[in-house]
């Protein structure tokens, strides 16, 4: 039997290489603050924060410096104490120039402005860790930026069973998840507990990819005595870490395009969220900070460093370093990072990792005619037929891409990684998802 | 016998004639009669090069308004005037018509560079990735879509990586305008010709990072002109206005307003 049994995945995905081992093992560190910080109004899913602040004004570590009006929205915290330099238009990673209220640090000054914590998670109700969350603007670390708060409080007619959190960090290159797990198990598990006692699940299951059994040790260790709570080691493959790939591989609940998590009883959330939402409740500390990992064959000393929000990209490379024949800098890992031209750019709450690749590990072999072997369609993890998308976008038949949905694509870009003529199919996907809804 | 065959077939024939006018009278699909008059002025060589479906077609949109009659390249100036005298408009009218204009002058020599792109070139998918090769985010991708979705052959890419408007052949169907990402392609008269040429919303000293000829917000022209004002850094000519006024173009210290 146990020969048997195999990691519980997903069908179709691929697995491209890791290249994790640059910073596994490297514990996150600290590095002097930068002279200012960028703090982008719209560094979420929703509606931009409203300035609280403004010009000359002082602001303390920790303190509410831009307000989420609506719902679907995050509020932003000084990540460090300065002075408010001004609010205006700054670079963003996502190639955008937005909004940002730019700090310059007072190196000297210590004080902090946190919440009041939070003693115990047994006697705090589910209301409170909901408006915790919501003041502390948390959002989903992962990448997509999700506000978390609207997470915790599912419409009323769903039923939440189950909460995953998801440690599969299945991105190349990228191991803030890693350490953040194997540095903060116990915040990892508190965030855990908070979040199923705000949706009220009964069962908690942390899911890891088995190409990090440290991890699920670390978590194994930090749990209580429940047989509610589990970590579970699942294939290492990518996107493992796309909600819908994990709920099936832990819980066999399959979710069709249209549905949501709740849809289907469940709820998920990064790992290191956890830990924020346990950091926002249990010491009162608003989301200001996070690991991120610099790597990559152009980076000279890889690390992992815990930084406040909003550091320039630039900041980080004067301390890890930068080979001169640098070709390539992403946001984000090898699969589907953004690529970068300007260095100024500021990190996000989302910024897990910068990469930064030379030009040996840039692709930039020639397209040929697609060969019709399918491999992008029995590797996409959302059954889509990557090839016959991206004719119909070439050839701007937008409403037939839409009746063969699309708009479904998750641009986990294993198509463009599989295919053996090098189509750029998932860049014909975004634009035909662009073109389908906008 | 016979007498009462040719009756019944006249009556027959009678109540289909009252049939006919009856459907005649009332199913009839209103139709300006201008447009059979200009029909007949046409050259009736349905050569279809206007790009309608044959003349009937182009009367049709002639007398709506959506074409010039100018637009036929076989009719001659005498039918242009028949047809502008038909529709009671000068034959400057008829000739006046709209056309395309790019809204951005920063070419490969002018705007600077991002770094290398490596994408599809297409400016639909530059769009999507970053600023699309140039640091400025809202000028032209030069990839050409407005060129390849252009059924008259009336935009053209330049040198410069610039598309530029072949006047004579715009008809002013507007599928550049829809399809140029990054929204720089507007439909004006033809003998409009001042505009800012630069659609960037950066405040000066990023767009003049970005850009020789970019707008830099300096408010010059538009504290000496009504017709220019200021929204959100960049300049924007209010075309009911500036026949009262001169915003100066050559102070411009980026040639960001100018004539056409
Ligand atoms: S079509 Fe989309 S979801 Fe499928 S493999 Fe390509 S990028 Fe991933
Ligand atoms: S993987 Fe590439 S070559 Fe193979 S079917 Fe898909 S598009 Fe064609
Ligand atoms: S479609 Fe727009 S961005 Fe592309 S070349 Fe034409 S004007 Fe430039």
């Amino acid at each position: 039997m146990q020969l048997l049994s195999r990691l519980a995945t997903f069908p179709g995905g691929t697995h491209p290489p890791e290249y994790k081992h640059q910073t596994a093992s490297k514990k996150s560190t600290r590095i002097p603050l930068p002279e200012k910080l960028f703090l982008s109004l719209q560094q979420h899913t929703g509606a931009a924060a409203k300035p609280l602040v403004g010009k000359g004004d002082e602001v303390l570590r920790g303190q509410m410096i831009a307000e989420a009006e609506s719902n679907i929205s995050a509020s932003l915290h000084a990540p460090a104490s300065g002075t408010v330099n001004k609010i205006g238009k700054h670079p963003l990673p996502d190639g955008t120039t937005g909004d940002c209220i730019i700090i310059e640090v007072d190196q000297d000054n210590e004080d902090e402005k946190f919440y009041s914590p939070f003693q115990k998670i047994d006697s705090i109700s589910s209301e409170q860790i909901y408006r915790r969350v919501r003041e502390a603007g948390v959002v989903g670390l992962g990448g997509g930026a999700f506000p978390s708060h609207v997470k915790l409080s599912p419409p009323e007619e769903t039923n939440i069973d189950t909460v995953i959190l998801n440690g599969c960090e299945c991105e190349s290159f990228l191991t803030s998840d890693h350490r953040t797990m194997l540095e903060r198990p116990k915040a990892v598990v508190n965030g855990l507990r908070l979040i199923m006692k705000a949706v009220g699940a009964e069962q908690g299951i942390i899911g890891v990819e088995d190409n990090k059994p440290d991890a699920v040790e670390e978590l194994d260790d930090s749990l209580p005595e429940s047989e509610n709570l589990t970590v579970q080691a699942v294939e290492d493959k990518y996107p493992q870490g796309v909600e819908n790939m994990l709920i099936y591989a832990l819980t066999g609940r399959k979710m069709g395009a249209s549905l949501l998590p709740a849809d289907v009883g469940c709820v998920v959330n990064n790992v290191s969220t956890a830990a924020a939402i346990s950091d926002a409740v249990l010491r009162g500390k608003p989301l200001i900070e996070r690991i991120i990992t610099v790597a990559g064959p152009a980076v000279k000393s890889a690390a992992n460093y815990t930084v406040p929000i909003g550091t320039p990209f630039e900041h980080l490379f004067e301390h890890c370093g930068l080979i001169d024949e640098t070709k390539l800098i992403l946001d984000g890992g090898a699969m589907m990072g953004t690529s970068q031209s300007d260095l100024s750019v500021p990190t996000v709450k989302a910024t897990g990792g910068i990469v930064a690749l030379n030009q040996q590990h840039v692709n930039e072999r020639q397209e040929h005619p697609c060969i019709r072997c399918a491999r992008c369609v029995s590797k996409c993890p959302q059954k889509l037929v990557p090839t016959r998308l991206a004719r119909l976008v070439k050839a701007r038949r937008y409403d037939e891409a839409k009746d063969l949905h699309v708009q479904n694509c998750l641009e986990c870009g294993v198509c463009s990684y599989v295919c053996p003529s090098n189509i750029p199919l998932v860049h014909w996907l975004r634009v035909g998802k662009e073109k389908v809804c906008p | 016998m016979n007498i009462i065959a040719i009756l019944s077939m006249a009556i027959l024939g009678a109540l289909f004639a009252l049939g006919l006018a009856f459907a005649h009278k009332t199913l009839k699909v209103d139709q300006d009669e201008r447009v059979e008059k200009v029909d007949d002025l046409l050259p009736g060589a349905d050569c279809g090069a206007c790009g309608y479906a044959g003349c009937e077609a182009m009367a049709k949109a002639i007398v709506e308004g959506k074409i010039k009659p100018t637009k036929c390249p076989v009719a001659d100036e005498e039918t242009y005037e028949k047809i502008a005298d038909l529709m009671d408009i000068s034959l400057q009218e008829a000739a006046g018509e709209n056309v395309a204009v790019v809204l951005c002058r920063g070419g490969k020599e002018e705007a600077k560079s991002a770094g290398e792109y490596k994408g599809i070139e297409t400016c639909e998918a530059a769009n999507l990735v970053g600023t699309g090769g140039k640091v400025c985010s809202y000028g032209c991708l030069g990839f050409g879509d407005c060129v390849d979705v252009c059924d008259f052959e009336a935009i053209r890419m330049n040198e410069n990586r610039l598309p530029e408007v072949i006047e004579e052949n715009c008809t002013a169907c507007g599928a550049c305008v829809e399809a140029c990402p990054r929204d720089l392609i507007e439909i004006h008269p033809v003998e409009r010709s001042l505009f800012v040429w630069c659609k960037s919303h950066d405040d000066g000293a990023t767009a003049r990072q970005a850009c020789e000829v970019a707008c830099i917000a300096c408010t010059l022209c538009a504290k000496l002109c009504d017709g220019v004002e200021m929204e959100d850094d960049l300049a924007v000519v209010n075309h009911e206005k500036t026949d009262t006024c001169d915003p100066g173009v050559e102070k411009c210290p980026t040639d960001a307003i100018a004539y056409k």
